[in-house]
């Protein structure tokens, strides 16, 4: 495990952090990625609840989903999960994270598309 | 602005080790400087925010730099030590150096080479780093501040962040050494582990050429660096490898004060009992046990005030660090159970998770806890007879009986106890890693051994 790290490391001394990230990390980075580039700063994003966000892929590590995992790829935006009905920002939620493909039903309209993992503003 | 960073720290704490101690070795100076210098960089950071100046950079590194002129200006008032430590420590003694020590040295150069280049070449992708400690880093160095953290004060968080088993009371070095890194422009906070097994390694060759041959101790350290679960943490963002570096070189510096009986060796003890403390609060199964050896030396040398600073600097950043949560009101709920039970269940299963998955579990801990406990099976003659490393031994069993009291003590509302022993515990018994490997290096039989052999 160590040699073969230290070879990748080798082999690919120059890479970005970014890229190094998706390394070890894959679809989950990416994900999570687009979802910071496509929401500004201040944003008040509602999550499905960690299970369903990459449910039944095996792809990617499901112990990376709690909100905790989230806020530090997303940072400095707010994450708000499904299931957190207590918490005073869920009325406040300005976007809604699609992820296998639940989410929609948070959004309060209807989208003609609906691609399995994006991020919408909620109205 | 990293690397400055890295040399200050590195700077603040040779010149602490060297205002305290005039015996330590080149080495032991070599790999304690930098773990010693963040430490204390952490405790100045949540002094600073104590007192409400902003974290910054800036704040951080004058601070140190402030630290270090009164330190060096210490260390001159008093240059007759300076002189003296200088005299020993660049004395070349190439005896006791054979094919044997240089085969071993540079295994562990070509293995550490590997080891560092992976810790500092991949982000931090561990779970408990993601959203606990470096998140925490992170947030506290864009934020400035610790006590009035986003995470831990806005309404998103503030609940979650008092719940059972949050990282509200995780005392605070490995946050703000990330937090550190960070405000100094570091893309990922992995050079402060990487930096710390280098410095384990070093300053556990050092610690331990006290008390065996070069090729003895230089074999015994390539065991202990090269222990499965030990060096695959030591690459990732855990808080646990940098705390065994504390709490095993703590105890180490008390077991070679008291055979040595030279006493700065025991301020520099303290110093790491203290760090190992201020690193995670299990800590306090260390001081433990050297206060009950300090005390029982008392009760001979009748050196009462020895015992009682020893023992109140030891446990003073525990202190500290809860009256700095109570008075910001950042406090977790309570699990531990102060008051004593008897749950025949939970000792169950906590022996049977210690022993049947963790002690003795060859893929996780290697061969460390089988040559430990032959080292002192063998050993059983020499100290009865004259003591041999018994105070090692004795440090390492009350160590590890308060620990398993502590976790006895816990209240597990937060997970269940199984995975908490297996996957947590597991991580504290690197701690007692380098104390075995040490008394398997230490004692009178296995030098008698490898003397005939080499």
């Amino acid at each position: 495990m160590m040699v073969k790290s230290w070879k990748l490391a080798r082999k690919f001394p120059d890479t970005t952090l970014d890229q190094r990230y998706r390394m070890k990390l894959g679809f989950l980075y990416t994900y999570y990625m687009f979802i910071k580039d496509h929401t500004s700063e201040n944003a008040i994003i509602l999550f499905p609840n960690p299970g369903q966000i990459f449910e039944g892929r095996k792809d990617v590590d499901q112990r990376l989903t709690d909100k905790y995992c989230l806020t530090y790829f997303l940072y400095p935006r707010n994450v708000v999960m499904k299931g957190e009905v207590d918490n005073p920002l869920m009325g406040k939620v300005t976007h809604v994270a699609i992820a296998s493909g639940h989410g929609y039903e948070d959004l309060g309209y209807e989208t003609s598309n609906k691609p399995e993992f994006t991020v919408i503003p909620k109205r | 602005m990293t690397t400055i960073a890295v040399i200050i720290s590195f700077l603040l704490g040779a010149v602490l080790l060297l205002s305290i101690s005039s015996k330590l070795g080149l080495l032991e100076l070599a790999g304690l400087s930098f773990p010693v210098g963040i430490g204390v960089q952490t405790v100045i950071m949540v002094l600073l925010d104590a007192i409400g100046v902003r974290l910054s950079i800036n704040s951080m590194l004058w601070s140190s730099v402030l630290f270090i002129l009164l330190l060096s200006g210490w260390m001159f008032y008093k240059k007759e030590n300076l002189l003296r430590w200088k005299q020993e420590a660049f004395k070349v003694d190439l005896s006791g150096l054979n094919l044997l020590w240089l085969v071993f040295v540079a295994a562990m150069i070509v293995v550490e080479v590997m080891n560092f280049s992976r810790c500092v070449y991949f982000p931090v992708i561990d779970r408990d780093s993601l959203a606990g400690f470096d998140l925490l880093g992170k947030v506290i160095a864009s934020e400035g501040t610790i006590r009035n953290l986003s995470l831990f004060n806005s309404p998103n968080f503030y609940e979650s962040a008092r719940s059972a088993g949050s990282y509200i009371s995780y005392t605070p070095f490995t946050q703000c050494s990330y937090a550190y890194v960070y405000m100094a422009g570091a893309e990922t906070s992995k050079i402060v582990n990487a930096l710390h097994y280098l410095s384990f390694i070093i300053a556990f060759y050092g610690v331990l050429r006290r008390f065996a041959v070069p090729a003895l101790a230089a074999v015994v350290t390539f065991f202990a660096f090269i222990t499965p679960e030990f060096i695959s943490f030591s690459s990732l963002s855990s808080t646990n490898v940098m705390h065994a570096f504390y709490a095993s070189l703590g105890v180490l510096f008390f077991v070679a004060w008291y055979y040595k009986r030279e006493r700065s060796l025991l301020w520099i003890s303290t110093l790491l009992l203290m760090l190992n403390i201020w690193t995670r609060s299990e800590g306090i199964v260390f001081i433990g046990a050297c206060c009950c050896i300090l005390l029982w030396d008392t009760l001979r040398s009748k050196n009462w005030r020895q015992l009682i600073v020893f023992s109140l600097l030891c446990v003073l950043p525990f202190i500290f660090w809860n009256l700095f949560l109570k008075f910001n009101n950042l406090e977790a709920v309570q699990v531990f159970i102060f008051k004593p039970f008897w749950d025949a269940k939970k000792l169950m299963i906590i022996h049977h998770e210690m022993w049947n998955n963790l002690i003795t579990s060859i893929p996780l801990f290697g061969w460390t806890f089988l040559f430990f406990a032959i080292a002192v099976v063998s050993n059983i003659y020499w100290i009865v007879k004259r003591g041999d490393q018994a105070i090692a031994l004795l440090l390492i069993g009350l160590s590890a009986i308060f620990y398993l009291v502590l976790i006895y003590q816990v209240d597990y509302v937060w997970d269940d106890i199984v995975n908490v022993l297996r996957f947590s515990c597991k991580r504290f018994i690197f701690c007692f890693v380098p104390l075995a490997w040490f008394y398997v290096g230490a004692n009178k039989n296995v030098k008698w051994l490898f003397e005939k052999i080499t």
